[in-house]
């Protein structure tokens, strides 16, 4: 059911979400919008949830991803979109987040902030913490506590691990082949290619 | 329902060491019923499956059955870790040999002498002189890729392929070797270092534990074998679930279930239980077969890998363009001390991906990059692959509490560590720090004082004795007090020395039907 339009958070859930953005975006100069409510838009389509996704992977990682990267990372994440309901559902609340902090950053939308506004939000969701003992008491409370502690603790892990898995790892540090691609054992006799 | 066909031999378990006896049997017109508690999987989903765990991470295989493959463990109180069964072992057609490294040792020749020699563990009721023409004959059926070299252990017939050579990473420790006076040499894969039995060479896929290429051996393939030969009947998914034995102590029947819950019996003139081993054990247990000693389930040993590791900063590896480390070392398997502690052997590794410090080191963004940049290709490992002494506490039980599919008692994991294993998990931890001193590894991220794992490797719990008060099977293989009941695998070991035991297994399993099909 990759084509699913994924529902937008609700108005409440999302004034929970900006309860929980204490820190949202001050580094890029968003703090003043961060404290306001925040009007979540839906992420969009599926297709529209990858881009943002992408986008994402390559913010967390700190990269600036090729046409070709954001091609593999894409295709990588429509098999999750399409195969596995629950990651799908943390990992379009967390495009939905992404955007939602964009817009309170006062862009558009999470793809077209700018690099240092995404680093911030980045920041925001890593900073998310799930570990402690209200979050996790808050989850078992409300499904919405549920979604955003989740978004944290399961779509991030698992697209750091699609982005680690992927060619764009390995391309970043110079490689032509990586793991799953076949070549020539006696390659590991020479020295590769050094970091770029 | 019982099976109309009355079989020559009846396997449980097609892993390594069912499929070599099937398809042993078979060459010699034997008819098998080989009965496998897990799936077939087709050759032709590796991709699939590879870029499945690439995307969703998990286990390599498809394989646990929450209800079938059920266990309870307590090895936290005695070695205070967890002992994750679901990840050392894979129940299917091929058994574990389907998501193993491949890499290959024979036990030294003082293995098996360790109570006469060092006065620890047992000796074992047969030699490696008398094993050794079967580890050729195992070198043989697997194509292991090797090269003699003079730290190995006496042998009578070349590797069937050639080694592979150490890499360019493997090569950065040859000066500190040579400074430290200590033997390294390149380890021998059932990995295809070139064309074999049909099987291609490797092709550097980097992905071991799902061969892609099949240059890797699996157990499916003697498997395959045994069926085309047209006497091998093959059971999957159909769970071994009692051995019903008379009171003269003859096998009448093997019972067992579909994952349906269809019951039948399987009947046969031999019966060879090859189901790894905790569940060889937890069968003769649930079937009241052999135990008069209390020997089943007892002396389970693994072998404890003690690692450590950081970065180099002025030298540069090039990880993951082959899917395996082939440097090792004997040089701290014997000693002086041996009374004192148990065997060691060095292996040498390059991979340690810095992406999947993000969640540890809390680093993400341009840090990330930028310690990605630092550190990749930097990592310079070393694991020490211990001993586990045999040790009666630490066994294999039945829970009576908890249930599988069936209804039946799981098994009840209990590691337990002696004096002697702690005395060797800290002389290799001093080794491993002496090691990366000398090799100019300052900032040492993976703490070999904290950093405990296992290799996957079942060993004892049905162990080999000619007294039938110290041990569960004979010299060759038959449980004490029956007549046509056999055990083979890693479960017979008596000890189980310091190195990978899969050849020692496919070699006792190649002994076992020269013993019941004498050529
Ligand atoms: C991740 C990993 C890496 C490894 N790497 C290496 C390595 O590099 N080198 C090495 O030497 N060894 C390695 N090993 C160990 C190696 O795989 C085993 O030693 C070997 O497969 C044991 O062979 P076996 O036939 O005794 O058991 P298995 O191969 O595990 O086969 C046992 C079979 O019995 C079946 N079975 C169990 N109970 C029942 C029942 N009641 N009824 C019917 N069927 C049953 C199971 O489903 C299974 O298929 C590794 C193992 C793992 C898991
Ligand atoms: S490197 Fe690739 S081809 Fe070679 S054994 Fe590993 S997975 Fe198979």
């Amino acid at each position: 059911m990759s084509d699913e339009r994924p529902k937008p958070l609700s108005r409440r859930r999302l004034l929970i979400a900006a309860g929980f953005s204490v820190l949202a975006c001050g580094a890029a100069g968003c703090g003043k919008r961060a404290r306001q409510e925040m009007v979540l838009k839906p992420a969009g389509d599926a297709g529209a949830v990858r881009r943002i996704l992408v986008v994402f992977i390559g913010a967390l990682f700190g990269r600036t991803l090729t046409a070709q990267d954001a091609d593999d990372l894409s295709a990588r994440l429509d098999d999750l979109q399409a195969s596995d309901t629950a990651l799908n559902h943390d990992c379009t609340v967390l495009a939905q987040y992404l955007e939602a902090l964009a817009q309170n950053c006062g862009a558009d939308g999470f793809e077209v902030c700018n690099a240092s506004q995404q680093q911030s939000i980045v920041d925001e969701i890593m900073r998310i913490d799930f570990k402690s003992y209200s979050a996790r008491l808050l989850s078992r409370l409300s499904r919405e506590h549920r979604d955003y502690y989740r978004m944290r603790w399961s779509a991030v892990p698992q697209l750091a691990w699609i982005y680690s898995h992927s060619p764009a790892a390995w391309r970043a540090r110079g490689y032509l082949r990586w793991p799953g691609v076949k070549g020539d054992w006696h390659d590991i006799l020479a020295p590769g290619a050094s970091y770029p | 329902m019982s099976s109309a066909r009355r079989y020559d031999l009846v396997i449980i378990g097609a892993g390594l060491t069912g499929a070599l006896i099937a398809a042993e049997a078979t060459r010699r017109g034997r008819t098998v019923a080989l009965i496998e508690a897990g799936q077939r999987f087709s050759f032709a989903t590796r991709p699939a499956q590879l870029r499945h765990h690439q995307i969703f991470g998990g286990l390599m295989w498809p394989y646990v059955h929450a209800e079938r493959d059920r266990y309870t463990d307590s090895s936290h109180q005695s070695i205070g870790v967890a002992y994750a069964l679901e990840s050392h072992r894979l129940k299917g057609v091929g058994g574990s040999t389907m998501q193993w490294g491949g890499r290959i040792s024979r036990l030294m020749p003082t293995d098996f002498r360790t109570a006469s020699l060092y006065g620890t563990g047992t000796d074992w009721p047969i030699s490696y002189d008398e094993l050794e023409p079967y580890y050729s004959r195992a070198d043989w059926e697997l194509g292991v890729s090797g090269s003699p070299h003079q730290a190995l252990p006496p042998r009578s017939r070349e590797y069937p392929n050639p080694g592979f050579p150490l890499s360019v990473d493997d090569a950065m420790w040859l000066p500190l070797a040579e400074q430290l006076g200590i033997a390294v040499y390149p380890s021998a894969f059932a990995i295809n270092s070139a064309p074999f039995a049909g099987r291609s060479q490797c092709q550097a896929f980097a992905a071991c534990a799902v061969c892609p290429s099949g240059a890797r051996y699996s157990a499916d393939v003697h498997v395959a074998a045994a069926e085309r030969s047209g006497l091998c009947d093959l059971f999957d998914n159909t769970v071994a679930r009692r051995i019903d034995l008379t009171a003269s102590g003859a096998v009448r029947a093997v019972q067992v279930s579909s994952l349906q819950k269809q019951e039948r019996e399987i009947q046969g003139t031999n019966y060879v239980i090859a189901a790894h081993a905790v569940e060889s054990a937890r069968l003769l247990l649930l079937s009241k077969c052999g135990n008069h000693s209390d020997q089943v389930g007892r002396n389970f040993m693994e072998h404890i890998y003690v690692e450590a590791g950081g970065h180099i900063a002025n030298k540069r590896f090039y990880p993951r363009r082959g899917g395996y480390e082939v440097l090792e070392s004997l040089a701290y398997y014997y000693g002086e001390d041996r009374r004192e502690r148990g065997g060691m052997k060095i292996e040498f590794t390059f991979e340690q991906d810095p992406l999947s410090d993000m969640e540890s080191h809390h680093i993400w963004g341009q840090s990330m990059a930028r310690y990605d940049r630092k550190n990749f290709g930097r990592w310079a490992g070393i694991a020490a692959e211990t001993e586990h002494q045999p040790n009666p506490d630490s066994r294999v039980t039945l829970d009576p509490y908890v249930a599988d599919l069936f209804g039946d008692p799981v098994p009840h994991m209990h590691l337990a560590f002696s004096d002697i294993d702690h005395r060797t998990q800290r002389h290799a931890r001093d080794i491993m720090q002496q090691l990366l001193g000398q090799a100019g590894v300052k900032d040492v991220v993976q703490d070999p004082l904290t950093s405990t794992s296992f290799g996957a490797h079942h060993l004892g719990t049905c162990r080999m004795s000619d007294d039938p008060d110290k041990g569960v099977v004979d010299r060759d293989c038959k449980v004490h007090g029956t007549t046509n009941l056999f055990v083979a695998g890693g479960s017979v070991f008596p000890t189980g020395g310091a190195v990978q035991p899969s050849l020692t297994i496919a070699a006792i399993a190649l002994r076992l039907a020269d013993h019941l099909y004498a050529a």
